[in-house]
């Protein structure tokens, strides 16, 4: 078992531990982190959940404790699609983030000396604007008279303008760009730390690059795309102002409905109840992605 | 078809300004255990990646088995490399990277498995197949990666300093190991490394490089006894040099004057003023009684004194101020020469060898 017990000391506990010098340093470490997340992430989640089972009639929640809230949730189509929806844009939105972002990380990660360096800032520069910045950019771009357009007008491609603000594609086009940077950097630092000659040695032993990437460098990349895919899924489904500001009306996701209920209707009981599905869903599809891809046993 | 299996004609391999192999040309014999052995940054490994596939001669033409290897990359060449840090897969078994080069070529399942464990047994570790690469020692890396490398029957194989992560005793072990192994299976082994004893031990053939250029090709008793350069009289053991003009010619023998000190060695083709080096190995040199009636004798004493055991190495400082390296088998059970100690040393003409090429 651990060491303490098999050096035949008797196992200390956490209170032992605390008192010690060495506790008492680690207590001292931790304690800020523990306040923190207790005040501002455990104290608002509780109530978040408290709240959604909560009455609300004619703007007053009054508590209490119904199922109204969830049987609304679950029972209603217009959230239920929303609920796919959102669902269906981190998958989609992952999927592309992964595509274009492994041969850039690559890349990146396989350039020489001063060249990475610069590459890397390069990809790190998105992080220094904030998304609205980026996102307001977008919407320039692909406005009706925006750059797309202009020049697909001026290579004579298009007669009309396309319509590319507030559809589905823009907001895709708009959470892939600001989300990209979290799948590049993991696979970046899983690629950097392959040896090269790891794949030197599966072309010496018969293999083109096409299966060298296949049973060399992907296997062996596979904890930064699992970290990435994460990342970028979770990011994506939370999002709520790229659906906001290139999507419109008609493109909500789930966040943008939670934000609704809370701040337009006020109605924090349904919001709550909206709040808590979603929490459960993606906690349960991390626990069916771990499963499945074990990433924690991916390393070394 | 040629008695080569590997031929280099007037190979030349240039990296921006810097030429890092410059006009070679050599065969390596079918089955032959082939050294490259040089000092870093002397072009070996260089020709080395060039042979398996992964440099492209900027000149000159490489064949193997009598095909010519242009445009060829490495996935397609009958050639196999042990990589200096090995390069075995992590994320493999042992089995599954000595299988990787066969899945590569196609082949049925049963046949697989069948030629990875004749592999498993060539190398000693039956029992090791399911073993993760991590699990292993150094050793046993070793050995996976020549299973890995061999088991696609290359016709030549090709070692980069693969023995150098290993400490002394291992290294001497694996050394056995591979000259075994070679026998075993017969495939055309070139050995590339920096160090001249384990090229001695093992190779039939050594080609010893400086700068781009083979100094000296031949085996290791040729090379060992018939240095042609000061670079190959250097660099394989020690030896002492004597830079000096040719004095005198008599018949098959000259007297060569460096500095104070006039040499009689064997030696012909050379004119009276030439520019030439006398190589002189120190055990070869003899001391004390031995060197009274020798032509080459000279008077010094003893500066220094490294005792080994079955022999000891003295460093003599002669009377004109020259310091030789003088190597003693303890063949007495007495005491060595104690430092300060008046010496005569000396040896027969024919000891020493005459250089005539890349003197410094």
């Amino acid at each position: 078992m651990s060491a303490d017990a098999a050096a035949g000391a008797a196992p200390a506990s956490l209170g032992d531990r605390l008192r010690s010098r060495a506790g008492l340093r680690l207590g001292v470490l931790l304690a800020p982190g523990f306040v923190w997340l207790v005040i501002f992430f455990t104290v608002p989640i509780a109530l978040v959940l408290v709240f959604s089972f909560y009455h609300f009639a004619e703007g007053i929640m009054t508590p209490g404790f119904t199922l109204d809230n969830y049987a609304r949730a679950l029972g209603t189509d217009v959230y239920r699609s929303v609920f796919m929806k959102t669902m269906r844009y981190g998958l989609t939105v992952t999927l592309i983030c992964l595509i274009v972002g492994y041969p850039v990380a690559y890349f990146v990660a396989r350039s020489a000396g001063r060249w990475r360096n610069l590459l890397f800032v390069a990809l790190i520069i998105p992080f220094w604007t904030t998304i609205v910045v980026r996102t307001f950019a977008w919407k320039i771009m692909l406005g009706t008279n925006g750059l797309v357009n202009y020049g697909l007008r001026e290579l004579g491609i298009i007669d009309m303008p396309l319509k590319f603000l507030y559809t589905e594609t823009a907001v895709m086009v708009g959470l892939t760009h600001v989300f990209l940077p979290f799948m590049i950097l993991p696979l970046y630092a899983v690629l950097e730390k392959i040896d090269p000659v790891l794949e030197e040695a599966a072309m010496d032993l018969g293999a083109g690059r096409i299966r060298t990437f296949l049973r060399v460098t992907l296997p062996l990349s596979l904890p930064g795309v699992s970290t990435g895919c994460l990342l970028v899924f979770i990011l994506t489904i939370g999002s709520f102002l790229t659906p906001d500001i290139l999507g419109g009306p008609g493109e909500l996701m789930i966040a943008n409905v939670i934000r609704e209920e809370y701040y337009t209707t006020f109605n924090w009981p349904f919001g709550g109840a909206l709040a808590s599905i979603f929490l459960i869903i993606t906690l349960v599809m991390i626990l069916v992605y771990n499963r499945l891809f074990r990433f924690d046993k991916l390393q070394g | 078809m040629t008695e080569h299996d590997v031929e280099l004609t007037r190979v030349t391999k240039t990296f921006a300004e810097v030429v890092a192999v410059d006009d070679v040309s050599f065969g390596i014999r079918k089955g032959e255990f082939f050294s490259l052995l040089g000092p870093s940054g002397c072009g070996k490994t260089t020709i080395m990646r060039m042979i398996s596939g992964f440099e492209t001669p900027t000149k000159g033409t490489i064949t193997i088995a009598g095909e010519d290897m242009r445009n060829r990359p490495p996935f397609r060449r009958p050639t196999n490399l042990v990589f200096q840090h090995l390069a075995l897969f992590p994320h493999m078994t042992v089995e599954q990277n000595i299988a990787f080069g066969l899945e590569m070529q196609g082949g049925s399942k049963a046949e697989i498995a069948r030629s990875v464990g004749q592999m498993l047994d060539l190398i000693q570790l039956p029992e090791y197949g399911k073993r993760r690469i991590g699990q292993l020692s150094g050793g046993q890396k070793q050995r996976v990666a020549i299973a890995r490398a061999l088991v696609r029957q290359p016709t030549v194989l090709l070692l980069d300093e693969p023995l150098g992560a290993l400490d002394l005793k291992l290294r001497e072990q694996m050394q056995l190991e591979l000259k075994r192994i070679q026998r075993e299976v017969g495939t055309t082994f070139v050995y590339v490394t920096h160090d001249q004893k384990e090229a001695i031990t093992m190779s039939n053939s050594i080609a010893v490089m400086n700068a781009g250029v083979i100094e000296q090709i031949g085996d290791a008793n040729e090379i060992y006894e018939n240095p042609r350069t000061a670079f190959v009289a250097h660099f394989i053991g020690e030896t002492n040099l004597f830079e000096g003009k040719v004095d005198a010619m008599d018949g098959g023998e000259i007297t060569v004057g460096a500095d104070a000190l006039a040499i009689r060695v064997p030696g012909n083709g050379v004119s009276t003023g030439q520019k030439v080096s006398v190589s002189v190995r120190p055990e070869k040199v003899v001391l004390g009684e031995a060197a009274r009636e020798l032509p080459n004798r000279y008077d010094g004493k003893v500066e220094d004194v490294i005792y080994q055991g079955s022999s000891t190495s003295y460093q003599i400082r002669l009377d004109g101020g020259r310091l030789v390296t003088v190597m003693e088998q303890n063949v007495e059970r007495g005491e060595p020469r104690h430092a300060g100690a008046s010496v005569t040393i000396g040896w027969r003409p024919d000891k020493g060898v005459l250089i005539t090429e890349g003197l410094r």
